[in-house]
This record gives C-alpha cells, sequence and structure tokens, in this order.
C-alpha cells in the first residue's frame, strides 16, 4: 500500500473506527481494536493529535503543529493508523458517531460462582433459585475431591434447570480414572470439568490424552478461594463488544454475579469478606436486590485509585476482594503488579 | 442510584414456580394471560433466540413455531368458534389468543400443517404421478395465507407481515427509484450481445439473482450457493448467444457499504468497510476471517432516511434489511431490501441492541 500523503487531505479528517477504542493511561494511550482483539499502544501526544481529530479538519490540525517535521510525524502516525486499519480518511465525519456505550443483559443474574469443600450444599434449593433468576452460567469450583457418584448427585439436581453452561473445577482424585466423567460430560451436555491441583507425573500422562475440550487438566494448586484476584496480561479479557462495554461501565468480575462460599454463605464472590446470609435459611433474589450487594457491580475502573490511570483498564477483570487498602473499597488490586506511571510489571 | 435501571420490577419479582424456559421448543411462560406473543421462525434462527432471552427478562408470554420442524403443528380450525388450534408435545394452543405477532421467517409450511408425507408422496393419478402434489400445493398456500391472516388479523402489535414478505426486487427498483434514490444502471437481457454492449459501455458491470437471495441449495457432498459476481468481457465470451433473462447491473464505485436494519421509521446503520479487500470487494458475504470487514455504526443523512421510510411505507414494510453502497462522490445507491434479513449482524458489532427493541415493540 503506498503512504497516504496529507496533503491531498487537508480538507479531509482523519478518525479511528469506532469499534477501537482510545484508552489513556498516565504513561502511554491503548487503542483497543475491539473487534481483532488486538492492543495498541500509542504515546499520550498521539492521543492529544487524536482528540483535535474528532473535531478538525487534517489541514485545521497541521497548522497547529510547529515545524515542518511535527507535520511529517503527523503522517507517519497517519500511515501508522491507515496501515493497522485503525482508522481512516474520511470527508463525511459527522456520518460517523461513536458506538453508544449502553450495556444491559436480559439475564438479571449472568454468573454464579458456587465453592465446596467438605459442608455439604443444598444444591436443589441453589439451581432452582439460580434458575429463577435466569442465570446462564454456573461455575462451581471443588477444593476437595468430589467423586463421580457426588458429582452425580449434583448433577441430578439440575434437572429443572436449563443453564448455558456449567463449569466444574475439580481436585485431582489420587486415583484418578477418566471413564466414569467422561460419562457424565456426555449426559450432561452443558458441563465442562477442569481438574485441578494435578501432579506433573499424572499431568504429562494425561495431556492430550482426551480429545474434546470439555474436561481439562491444569497443574495449578488451588486449596482455597484465596488463589484468586490475580491481574496479569493473561488475565485481561476482551472477549466481545459487550463484554468490553460492560467493563468499562460497571465491575469486571463482580457485575451480576452472585456467590455462594464452602460454608454456604452468600456473597459477592467469595473471597470477599461480607456474607449476605446463608443459602439455608435466604433467598438468592433477596440477595441481589439489595443496595448494598450491589454496589459492587458499578464499581468501574475510572474510580479505583491508580487503574483509573493504567491503559489496561478497560480490559482488566478487577478484584475487589484483595485490595492494597482493606479499609478502601476503591483501592487498587492487592495482586495486580502493573505500575501504570512507569508502563512496567514489578514482578519483570 | 445504586439499582441500575434494567434491574426493575420484571427482574425482581421472579416467581418462586418454575416457568422460565430457554429451550426454543418449549415456549410457555405463562405468567401474562392475557397476551400471547407468535414468533414465526425457524429453528436455525440465533436472532429469534436472542430475541426470546429478552421477552422471558420482560416476562412476557410467547409461542414460537419454525417453519422447519413439525413439533408444533396445525390440528384444527372452527369458524363459529373461532379456534385455530396447534399442538406442541400433547399441549394445544388457541391461536386465537394471539395478539402479538413477529414475522421473522416463514413459520408455517408443509412441514408442520400436512399430516405425514408418505401418503402424499404416493402415486394417485395414472400417468401423472404428481398431479396430486400441484393440487395439495395449492391447497397449502391457501391454509398458510389463512393462519397468517387469522393471527395477523388479531395481532394489536406486529412485526413484519406474511403478505409483503415476498419483495419483488425488480419492482423495489422501480420503487426506490420512484422514492427519490439513486439506484444502478440494472438491465435484464437475454442476448450475449446485449452483454457485451451494456459491458462495454458501463466497464464494471455485476450480475446477481431476480429473485431473492439468489442459490442456497446444499446436498450431501456440496454446497451451492450464489454471491453477487462480477463479469467481464472474458466470463461473457463463455456465455452461449442467448440465454436466460438475467440481471445486469453496472458496479458502484463504492467507498463503502451500508446495512440498514429499518423498524417502524428507525434506521439502524451500519457501514462495512470492505474496499482494502479483493476477496469481498464486490459481495461482502464473502468473508475474511483473517482480517475481518470493519463494521462500525453510521448515521445517515436525514434526506436518504426520509426516502427510505417512504420506500418502506410503499412496500407495505415495517421492517426490513436494507443495502445501500457509498460511492466515491459520497452518493447513496440503493441496492436491494430484505423483509426477513439478518439484523444480529447489525445490532452486536453497533450496539444496537435491536433484539432487546424488538422484545419490548411485541
Amino acid at each position: 500500500m503506498n503512504p497516504v500523503r496529507l496533503a491531498g487531505h487537508t480538507g479531509d479528517y482523519l478518525t479511528l473506527y469506532a469499534d477501537c477504542f482510545l484508552v489513556q493511561g498516565h504513561t502511554r494511550t491503548m487503542i483497543c481494536d475491539v473487534s481483532r482483539k488486538k492492543m495498541f499502544f500509542i504515546s499520550n501526544a498521539y492521543h492529544e493529535l487524536l482528540l483535535e481529530l474528532k473535531t478538525k479538519t487534517i489541514g485545521e490540525v497541521g497548522d497547529m503543529l510547529e515545524d515542518q517535521s511535527d507535520f511529517e510525524e503527523f503522517e507517519q502516525f497517519a500511515n501508522y493508523l491507515i496501515s493497522h486499519e485503525l482508522g481512516f480518511i474520511t470527508d463525511n465525519i459527522e456520518c460517523f458517531p461513536p458506538i453508544d456505550l449502553v450495556w444491559d443483559s436480559p439475564y438479571s443474574i449472568t454468573n454464579a460462582i458456587i465453592d465446596i469443600r467438605e459442608k455439604r450444599l443444598n444444591f436443589e434449593k441453589i439451581f432452582l433459585e439460580l434458575e429463577q433468576l435466569n442465570c446462564p452460567y454456573v461455575q462451581i469450583r471443588a477444593y476437595s475431591v468430589l467423586s463421580p457418584e457426588q458429582l452425580q448427585s449434583i448433577l441430578l439436581c439440575t434437572a429443572a434447570t436449563d443453564f448455558k453452561h456449567m463449569q466444574f473445577l475439580l481436585k485431582f482424585p489420587q486415583s484418578f480414572s477418566i471413564e466414569p466423567y467422561s460419562q457424565l460430560v456426555q449426559q450432561y451436555k452443558m458441563i465442562s470439568l477442569q481438574f485441578h491441583s494435578v501432579p506433573g507425573a499424572d499431568f504429562e500422562q494425561l495431556k492430550g490424552s482426551y480429545p474434546y475440550s470439555d474436561i481439562s487438566f491444569i497443574r495449578q494448586e488451588i486449596d482455597s478461594c484465596a488463589g484468586c484476584g490475580v491481574i496479569n496480561s493473561e488475565s485481561f479479557t476482551l472477549y466481545s463488544l459487550h463484554g468490553f462495554i460492560e467493563n468499562i461501565r460497571f465491575n469486571g468480575c463482580l457485575n451480576r454475579k452472585i456467590s455462594i462460599d464452602e460454608n454456604g454463605d452468600i456473597c459477592n464472590c467469595p473471597s470477599m469478606a461480607k456474607k449476605h446470609g446463608n443459602i439455608d435459611n435466604t433467598y438468592l433474589k433477596d440477595v441481589m436486590a439489595k443496595e448494598e450487594f450491589q454496589v459492587y457491580w458499578h464499581i468501574n475502573k475510572d474510580e479505583v485509585a491508580v487503574c483509573k490511570d493504567c491503559e489496561y483498564r478497560y480490559i482488566c477483570t478487577d478484584c475487589r476482594a484483595y485490595l492494597t487498602d482493606p479499609g478502601n473499597l476503591y483501592s487498587k488490586p492487592l495482586k495486580c503488579n502493573y505500575n501504570p506511571y512507569t508502563a512496567k510489571w514489578n514482578n519483570q | 442510584m445504586i439499582i441500575h435501571e434494567a434491574i426493575s420490577v420484571p427482574y425482581l419479582c421472579v416467581s418462586s414456580t418454575k416457568n422460565i424456559f430457554f429451550n426454543p421448543e418449549q415456549q410457555q411462560c405463562p405468567e401474562n394471560a392475557q397476551s400471547m406473543i407468535l414468533l414465526l421462525s425457524r429453528q436455525d434462527d440465533g436472532s429469534t433466540a436472542l430475541v426470546i432471552e429478552w421477552l422471558i427478562a420482560l416476562r412476557k408470554k410467547y409461542i414460537r413455531v419454525n417453519s422447519d420442524t413439525n413439533r408444533m403443528k396445525f390440528v384444527s380450525f372452527d369458524i363459529d368458534k373461532e379456534e385455530l388450534i396447534i399442538e406442541q408435545n400433547g399441549v394445544r394452543v388457541n391461536l386465537a389468543e394471539v395478539n402479538s405477532t413477529w414475522y421473522r421467517r416463514r413459520g408455517f409450511s408443509m412441514e408442520n400443517i400436512s399430516i405425514e408425507d408418505t401418503t402424499l408422496s404416493k402415486a394417485v393419478f395414472r400417468n401423472n404421478s404428481h398431479y396430486h402434489k400441484t393440487h395439495m400445493q395449492s391447497e397449502l398456500k391457501v391454509m398458510i395465507e389463512f393462519i397468517h391472516a387469522f393471527v395477523e388479523g388479531r395481532s394489536t402489535k406486529q412485526i413484519g407481515n406474511h403478505s409483503s414478505v415476498e419483495v419483488n426486487k425488480l419492482k423495489v427498483l422501480e420503487a426506490a427509484k420512484r422514492c427519490g434514490l439513486k439506484i444502478p444502471q440494472s438491465f435484464i437481457v437475454t442476448t450475449k450481445a446485449d452483454l457485451v454492449n451494456i459491458i462495454n459501455t458501463y466497464n464494471d458491470v455485476i450480475t446477481k439473482a431476480i429473485s431473492g437471495q439468489g442459490v442456497y441449495f446444499f446436498t450431501q457432498t456440496h454446497h451451492y450457493y450464489s454471491y453477487t459476481e462480477k463479469i467481464g468481457l472474458e466470463q461473457a465470451a463463455e456465455l452461449p448467444d442467448t440465454f436466460f433473462p438475467s440481471l445486469f447491473q453496472t458496479q458502484i464505485k463504492k467507498k463503502y457499504e451500508l446495512r440498514i436494519f429499518y423498524l417502524r421509521g428507525e434506521c439502524y446503520t451500519m457501514a462495512i468497510f470492505s474496499q482494502g479487500d479483493k476477496k469481498t470487494e464486490v459481495d461482502f458475504r464473502k468473508y475474511n476471517t483473517k482480517k475481518p470487514n470493519r463494521f462500525v455504526p453510521y448515521k445517515l443523512p436525514a434526506g436518504i432516511e426520509q426516502k427510505l421510510t417512504k420506500l418502506m411505507n410503499e412496500l407495505n414494510l415495517d421492517t426490513g434489511s436494507i443495502d445501500i453502497i457509498v460511492d466515491r462522490n459520497n452518493e447513496y445507491y440503493f441496492l436491494e431490501v430484505n423483509p426477513i434479513g439478518q439484523f444480529s449482524m447489525t445490532s452486536v458489532p453497533c450496539n444496537y441492541y435491536l433484539e432487546k427493541k424488538i422484545a419490548e415493540l411485541l
């Protein structure tokens, strides 16, 4: 592709495609290409330039630049955007509105986490209530071994439900045979099983031995909910425009989530100290309707200290359970090592 | 202030009996007894499922009839009692209760109206074993037309309708022109000589089906489907001297393409940037998965919106997907309208929430 000469476009506008979002951080700005799921980083000076370009023509912006070398850089930058298909030159910018950042979901609760260890939870009640809340996604995390029979007894309680997907995180048992588990995933099409804490030797042996994605194995040892809340480049999420906008407007982890911890206590997430009654004597719908429960849904990254200066904030899941300052609801997640003021990960 | 407005009353008063279904084949949400929504669709239509999610959230009662399955079947009609009975899983429903209809797809068909196929496939008449089939088709046509009229006549709320769904592309082009919209130069010719003449005059010429969406036919071993194709002198040379009447149009030099979901006077417009890509230059449905086209919201000039509304009114359509090309001089060329076109492809990338809007209108 031939480079674009801006001199021929002084009356035109240079604009980003609406699905490429600018996220300004303290040190640099991310262009988040949401449709193609790619991140680009530019200096904040170019962010300023792009803001000017929203209302001014290329010629008008060119006139604001001080000397010829600035204009050449502007032209290089324009070509960078055009060649990466992040932006385009247009003579009818009024026809290209930004994406309206409205967010909604037909589900009053979109996902639920249920932790189990020794205590036997009343799954019949839990599933019925989740179904009545129209919750489509359920994750069950087991910290002690669940035999295939125990797993089946939980699954029997799903008879009157219509969950879209149920993910089980299961502790890897000492003597493991895949057969009874693979029968279960065949019988219950909406489930997937992931075994955690798999010893190295078993992991090597099992790796690739099962051809489908509904049973998988990880080495990571998970013995309680305390392992959750880690924020790193692997935990970033960018799977859809809908999810991205939710992350801008709401809390990336807790919005429309409800959880039950291993004691049966209802909470936003099992790691959070605040509990809202026990499932044995409390209805989920009563908990979720409470203002003090929903307050966490609405804490977005623009409100969190440090995070509000971070260029990753709209693709970050956040964590409101483990905080740098436990007394401050709006403090930075404890398990995040990124420093937006230096644009560096501290552990690297 | 804390409670998001979407978490309003309907979400929070979930009753204690289990009556919410996601399975599109188990369609009752029997809350609001005085109104029932009829969804006419096909099993494979994802947009219907998305609208249903919102209907459930809004606690509206609905039934879904798919044209490609006999799980929901016609039973009987009684003109005096005003009963039109369909049955599913042993449960009978009187369609006279319907007061809201969404014509997403055809809904009623041979599949869910005829008793069974085996009797019909037997030879009945001597020397012309298929005569009776033609007759059954005419019977069926009247039945289907009537059932749609029956439910539509009782619907105080309605999106889409049976009688206008089969648009005639050529009539539409004429109507668009009458409404003041630009259209590509369009010709139907039957001889190679005429075609060559057109190509020589206009250079860039495309051909596409006169009816519907063209060929869309899957066999066990082959998939056949037609796109809009460019046709030059080379391709023309391969044609016989005379051929079946075919539609040719001048190719518009596009800056970008627009897909507009029209709903009750509103144009939800999306621009498709595909010009940088040889694969999708002529027809964006030839999708490039490595570098997907850009789909972004677009604001139509008010004048174009007015002309489109006029056209849709003339065609008696309250909804449809409209294709427009914008050329390098910012001229808008109307191509066609599909009354039952996909709209989630517009709704999702532009964040328009069309599925929710439809559910609210029903």
